[in-house]
C-alpha cells in the first residue's frame, strides 16, 4: 500500500490531462500523462494503472484496445485498464469493450481521485487475501 | 351343543368384540381430542404470549390449560429457594387461590428432587403436604429455573372439594411438561428481549449524544435497528432499520462504481473476518464518501468502520460518519491562502499561475475543432462516412469534457447538442457506412454555429474578466528572472532593442490595477457606500519600475478617496448625486511617459480641517499639507484609512520611480490626484485626463 503507485493517463484534451494529472500527483501518486495512444507501451509496461479517453481519435476498433490490453496485462503486476467517461452507455460497457474497469463523472477530479483510490485499496485487499491462502474476489 | 346356542354364542362373541373395538375406537378418539387440545395450547402460548412481560405469558399459560384443555385449576407461582415462600403470579381456580404460601420442608424437599409429576393420592408425603398447601387433590406439576435465583412451579388439576372428574390421560404429564418447558423458554427470550430493550435504548442514548452518524450492518448490508440522530440527519431517512448500507454510502451508484464495487467486496470480508484481524481489514476500508443531499449540497464524510462481535465472530460492523465537509472547506480555504503550503500547494498555484495559458490554450484548440467540422460540411459532399462522423464527434466530445471544466455552461450545453445529433447520425451510418448528407448539414451547421457563438461568448467573457482586455489573448508566459536579466542586459540601451526589452518587461495598466479592481467593492460596503471603480485603458503598458509601485499606490489612493471622499449614499442624494460614487484611474501615454490620475466624484477635500490639524503649515497650501507625514483630516481611524499614513508615503514610493504627485479638488464635487515624472507633473494638460476643475485654492 505504501508504495507510490504508477498511473498512465490518455486523453486527447491538453486542458484534461492537465487536471486529471494535478489532482492524482495531489492525491500521491506517480502520473504520466499524454495525449498520444501510440508510442506510450514503455510507460505503459511500468505502470500500474491505464485511465484512458474513450472518445480519442486513434482509439478505433477492438485492435488498439486488444493492444494496450495486451501489454498491461503482460507486465508483471498486471496493470488495469480503465476507461475514463462521462459516457454513461460506455462506462457500463466496459467488459465488452475489452477494460478492466470504468472511471465515472470525467470533469470533477475529486470524484476520480476517490475511485482511484477505491481501485488501488481492492487490489490490495485481494492481494492480502491471496497470501493468506483466502479466494480473491 | 346345539345350533341355536352356538349361534347365539357366536352372536355374543360378536357383540363383545364390537364393544371392545367401539371402546378403542373412542379411546384413541379422545385421544385425539386431547392431543389436539395440547397443540391448541401449545399454539395459544406462542402465538398470543406477549414478550413484553412475565406476567401476560403466564396468563396465557393459565388460559390455555383451563380453556384448551379443561383442568379446573391451573397456576404458576414464584418459589423462594431460600424461604419456601410460593407467590402466585398467575393463577385461575373453582377454590380460592392464595397469593402467598409457604411450604413445608418436606414439600420443598419433594420439589427439590421431582422437579416434575402427578399427584393422584396421597402416595408421598412431600407432595401430599404440597397437595395440601395448594389446596389441590389432583394435580401436576413442573417446576424450573428462572435464572435469576428462583424457582417457577406450574401447577394445574382438581381442587380439593370438587368431584366428578376424570382421571388425567398417560400422555398428559409429558405433554403438560412440554408446554411447561416452552413457557419456560419464553420467560428467559423475554428476559432477554428486556435486557437487549434496555442495552438498545442506552445505547441508543449514547448515540444521541455523539456528534457521528452511527449504524451498524450486518453480512447482508442491511443497517440495523440502533442508528444515531446524527445518522439519521446525515443520511436524510426518517428509519434507516433494514436500509442498504451500500445505498447509504453511494447513492445511485452506477453497477460499475469502483469506489461502491470496492465497498461490497470490503464488507464482505468484513462480516468475516475474526475480531483479532480487524485491523488488517480495516486497511482497506474507505476513508470518506461524498454523498449528496436532497437539497443538492455535497456532503463528505469521513468513515470509521469498528466491528460489533459475539463469541469472536464479527457479527456486524459499525460505522461512523462525520461530516467534514464544512471543515475541509475551511481547511482547504486555509490552505489555498497560505504562501507557503505543501505540494497541494503548489500544484494549485501551478493551475492557477498557468490557468489563463490553459484556457487561450482551450480557446485555441477548441477553434481549431470548430474550424475542423466547418471545413467537414464545406465541401459539397453528397454523403458523409462514418469515419467522418466518428472524428467529428470525438471533437464534440472534447470540447464539451472541457468547457465542463472551465464551467462553460452554454458552450457545454451547445456542444452537447451537436454530440447527441452526431450520435444519431453515426447510428443511422452504422449500416451502410456513410449517410446522406442532404437530410443533416443544415442540422448539423446550425449545431457547429451555435458552438462557434458560445466559444466566442466565453472568449468575450474571459476578455471582459481580464484586467489586460483583449490583450489576453496576445500573451505568454516568460519568467520574470529572465526578464530583469534581459533587462540587466539591454535595458539602458537607447536603441530598438533597447526600447523593445522594456515594452517587453512593460506590464498591462490593468494588471497593476487588479488588486483594487478586486477589492474596492468590499472596502466600500466597510463603508456603508457604494462606488464603481473605472480602470482605464486596461491595455497600456506600463513602464517594468512603475508597475512596480503602482499596485500599492493605487491601493493607497482608492481606499482614501473610499474612506474620505466618497459620500454615504444618503448624504449623496441630499446632494444631487447619484447614490453610487465614481472613482475612475485613469492613464495616459505622454511624451515624457506613462501619467495616471485617480480622480473621485465625492466630497472633495476640507481646507480648513487639514489647516486644523496640521502642525505647522506656515503658507503650504492644503492641497500640499495632506501629503505631510501623520496627517489626516479624518476623525478616528478605521480599517481603511485615519492612521495618517497615506499620501506622505505615496509621494515616498513614487519618488523612488522618479514621478511625484499633486491634489487638486472641487468641494462637493472630487478630489483628483496626479502621478507623473517629476518632469512632466506640472505640464500635464488637465483636459486629457479627466473633467474635475483645479480649484485648489478658491477656499471651499
Amino acid at each position: 500500500m505504501s508504495e507510490t503507485k504508477r498511473i498512465l493517463v490518455i486523453d486527447d484534451s491538453q486542458v484534461m490531462l492537465e487536471r486529471i494529472q494535478c489532482a492524482l500527483v495531489d492525491a500521491g501518486y506517480d502520473v504520466t500523462a499524454t495525449t498520444q495512444i501510440v508510442g506510450n507501451a514503455r510507460y505503459l509496461a511500468s505502470c500500474d494503472l491505464l485511465i484512458i479517453d474513450y472518445h480519442m481519435p486513434g482509439l478505433n476498433g477492438d485492435s488498439v484496445v486488444e493492444s494496450l490490453r495486451t501489454i498491461a496485462h503482460s507486465t508483471k503486476h498486471k496493470s488495469q485498464l480503465f476507461l475514463y467517461t462521462s459516457d454513461e452507455k460506455v462506462a457500463s460497457n466496459y467488459r465488452a469493450l475489452g477494460f478492466d474497469g470504468a472511471f465515472w463523472g470525467k470533469g470533477d477530479e475529486s470524484v476520480l481521485v476517490r475511485q482511484v483510490a477505491a481501485l488501488f485499496r481492492t487490489l490490495a485487499m485481494r492481494a492480502a487475501i491471496g497470501l493468506k491462502g483466502g479466494t480473491s474476489g | 351343543m346345539s345350533e341355536p346356542s352356538r349361534v347365539a354364542d357366536m352372536l355374543k362373541a360378536k357383540a363383545m368384540l364390537l364393544i371392545q373395538c367401539e371402546r378403542e375406537v373412542y379411546a384413541l378418539r379422545l385421544g385425539r381430542e386431547r392431543m389436539m387440545a395440547w397443540l391448541h395450547a401449545f399454539r395459544d402460548l406462542a402465538l398470543n404470549a406477549k414478550p413484553e412481560t412475565g406476567l401476560e405469558m403466564c396468563a396465557t399459560w393459565t388460559r390455555a390449560m383451563l380453556e384448551e384443555l379443561h383442568f379446573q385449576t391451573a397456576a404458576s407461582f414464584m418459589l423462594d429457594r431460600a424461604t419456601g415462600e410460593l407467590r402466585l403470579i398467575h393463577g385461575q381456580s373453582h377454590a380460592p387461590l392464595e397469593d402467598r404460601v409457604v411450604l413445608s420442608d418436606s414439600a420443598r424437599s419433594a420439589l427439590r428432587e421431582r422437579r416434575e409429576g402427578v399427584f393422584e393420592a396421597a402416595d408421598d408425603s412431600g407432595v401430599t403436604d404440597l397437595s395440601r398447601s395448594l389446596r389441590l387433590q389432583r394435580f401436576m406439576w413442573f417446576a424450573f429455573d428462572d435464572n435469576h435465583g428462583h424457582d417457577v412451579l406450574l401447577v394445574a388439576g382438581v381442587a380439593r372439594g370438587v368431584s366428578g372428574v376424570q382421571r388425567f390421560a398417560s400422555d398428559d404429564l409429558i405433554n403438560f411438561v412440554m408446554l411447561g418447558r416452552h413457557l419456560a423458554v419464553l420467560l428467559s427470550n423475554s428476559a432477554l428481549i428486556n435486557e437487549l430493550d434496555a442495552a438498545s435504548r442506552r445505547l441508543q442514548n449514547l448515540f444521541d449524544h455523539m456528534r457521528q452518524a452511527i449504524v451498524a450492518f450486518d453480512h447482508t448490508g442491511a443497517v440495523g435497528r440502533v442508528s444515531s440522530r446524527q445518522a439519521r440527519l446525515v443520511f436524510e431517512q426518517e428509519n434507516l432499520e433494514g436500509r442498504s448500507i451500500r445505498e447509504l454510502l453511494y447513492p445511485g451508484a452506477p453497477d460499475y462504481d469502483v469506489a461502491a464495487a470496492a465497498f461490497d467486496e470490503w464488507m464482505r470480508m468484513a462480516c468475516a473476518t475474526p475480531a483479532e484481524d480487524w485491523a488488517a481489514c480495516e486497511m482497506y476500508a474507505p476513508r470518506e464518501v461524498m454523498v449528496t443531499g436532497q437539497d443538492g449540497r455535497a456532503k463528505l464524510l469521513e468513515l470509521e468502520f469498528r466491528p460489533v462481535t459475539q463469541h469472536g465472530r464479527t457479527t456486524q460492523v459499525m460505522v461512523l460518519a462525520s461530516d467534514v465537509s464544512v471543515a475541509r472547506e475551511l481547511e482547504h480555504a486555509v490552505r489555498t491562502h497560505e504562501a507557503e503550503g505543501a505540494r497541494r500547494l503548489v500544484a494549485v498555484r501551478r493551475l492557477i499561475a498557468g490557468g489563463t495559458q490553459v484556457f487561450l490554450a482551450f480557446v485555441a484548440s477548441a477553434r481549431s475543432r470548430v474550424a475542423s467540422f466547418e471545413a467537414a460540411l464545406s465541401a459539397e459532399l453528397e454523403l458523409l462516412p462514418i469515419a467522418t462522423i466518428d472524428e467529428l464527434f470525438r471533437h464534440a466530445h472534447t470540447v464539451r469534457g472541457e468547457a465542463r471544466a472551465f464551467d462553460l455552461t452554454e458552450l457545454e450545453e451547445a456542444t452537447k447538442r451537436l454530440e447527441a445529433d452526431l450520435d444519431e447520425l453515426r447510428a443511422a451510418a452504422r449500416g451502410a457506412g456513410y449517410i446522406l448528407t442532404g437530410s443533416c448539414v443544415g442540422r448539423l451547421k446550425t449545431g457547429i454555429e451555435d458552438v462557434r457563438q458560445a466559444l466566442e461568448l466565453s472568449c468575450d467573457l474571459l476578455s471582459q474578466a481580464s484586467p489586460v482586455g483583449q490583450l489576453i489573448f496576445d500573451q505568454t508566459t516568460v519568467q520574470r528572472s529572465t526578464l530583469r536579466e534581459l533587462l540587466e542586459l539591454a535595458g539602458d540601451r537607447d536603441d530598438r532593442l533597447g526600447k523593445l526589452v522594456a515594452r517587453l518587461a512593460a506590464v498591462p495598466f490593468g494588471l497593476t490595477a487588479a488588486g483594487v479592481l478586486e477589492s474596492a467593492p468590499s472596502w466600500a460596503a466597510e463603508q456603508g457606500n457604494a462606488v464603481t471603480l473605472r480602470v482605464e485603458p486596461r491595455e497600456l503598458m506600463v513602464p517594468e519600475a512603475l508597475a512596480q509601485v503602482l499596485p500599492g499606490v493605487l491601493t493607497h489612493l482608492v481606499r482614501n478617496a473610499i474612506a474620505h471622499g466618497i459620500e454615504a449614499p444618503e448624504e449623496r442624494k441630499q446632494l444631487g448625486k447619484s447614490e453610487t460614487g465614481t472613482i475612475s484611474v485613469l492613464a495616459v501615454e505622454t511624451p515624457a511617459g506613462i501619467c495616471v490620475t485617480v480622480e473621485d466624484d465625492g466630497r472633495g477635500l476640507d481646507p480648513e480641517a487639514v489647516l486644523l490639524r496640521a502642525a505647522t503649515h506656515g503658507d503650504v497650501p492644503a492641497t500640499e499639507l495632506v501629503f505631510l507625514p501623520g496627517l489626516s483630516t479624518r476623525q478616528g481611524h478605521d480599517a481603511l484609512a485615519g492612521r495618517g499614513v497615506g499620501l506622505d508615503a505615496v509621494r515616498a514610493e513614487l519618488a523612488r520611480v522618479g514621478y511625484d504627485a499633486t491634489l487638486t479638488f472641487t468641494r462637493n464635487e472630487g478630489t483628483r490626484l496626479k502621478l507623473a515624472p517629476k518632469s512632466a507633473a506640472h505640464t500635464l494638460p488637465t483636459g486629457d485626463i479627466g473633467h474635475v476643475r483645479n480649484e485648489a485654492n478658491t477656499g471651499h
